[in-house]
């Protein structure tokens, strides 16, 4: 129930994001909380969705910018201006 | 685990319609809103006009509208009313609380 309930917050953190960002930053605390509490993982796909160093959700195009450099995805928080790398391999071509 | 009358106060609250029915302070009575964030003591409900109002939990009962789903008649409204004392705690740790059968019997269907 926990994980469901994780994936609701994140649905209505970016419903709401447009009103009010300061909320949708609150919905994602509560949900990080929630992971921590019952040891459940939060899904990866969400997990990019959260600057690491502020929690703010992340909307791509409004609060942060994702780039590719040296096989990498640079996720940069434009509210903190902190920078997120993810790499990642060819594979599969 | 779909949410049912039966789960609801382990379940999430936030996003869910809500109605104050009885209170302990008459001016809260009749509050209508969207339930938008919670706390350990209180929720706070936001109004169709966009007012946001802090509630307590304790002292007051709650009637919620739950969505309705595959799972129940289509077009039929399930509500639901909670003593607020069985929420009063704080959302992560609600999943876990556990009352006593005479207790349980406070949530009417």
């Amino acid at each position: 129930m926990a994980a469901q309930r994780i994936r609701q917050l994140f649905e209505m953190a970016d419903e709401i994001f447009k009103q009010d960002p300061m909320m949708s930053k609150r919905y994602v605390y509560l949900a990080r909380r929630m992971g921590m509490r019952h040891r459940v993982r939060i899904p990866a796909e969400l997990k990019r969705r959260v600057c690491k160093e502020c929690g703010a959700y992340l909307v791509p195009g409004a609060n942060c910018r994702v780039r590719i450099k040296n096989n990498m995805i640079i996720t940069m928080c434009m509210d903190c201006e902190h920078l997120m790398r993810k790499p990642f391999s060819k594979t599969g071509i | 685990m779909q949410l049912s009358p039966g789960n609801l106060i382990h379940h999430e609250i936030i996003g869910l319609e809500t109605e104050v029915v009885d209170s302990s302070n008459f001016s809260q009575i009749g509050i209508k809103g969207k339930v938008i964030d919670e706390t350990k003591n209180t929720l706070s409900i936001q109004l169709e006009k966009g007012l946001t109002k802090i509630i307590a939990k304790s002292h007051t009962h709650f009637l919620f509208n739950l969505p309705t789903g595959r799972r129940y008649l289509p077009g039929s409204r399930i509500q639901v009313k909670v003593d607020g004392t069985l929420l009063l705690s704080q959302p992560e740790n609600r999943i876990q609380t556990k009352f006593k059968k005479s207790i349980r019997r406070r949530i009417d269907l």
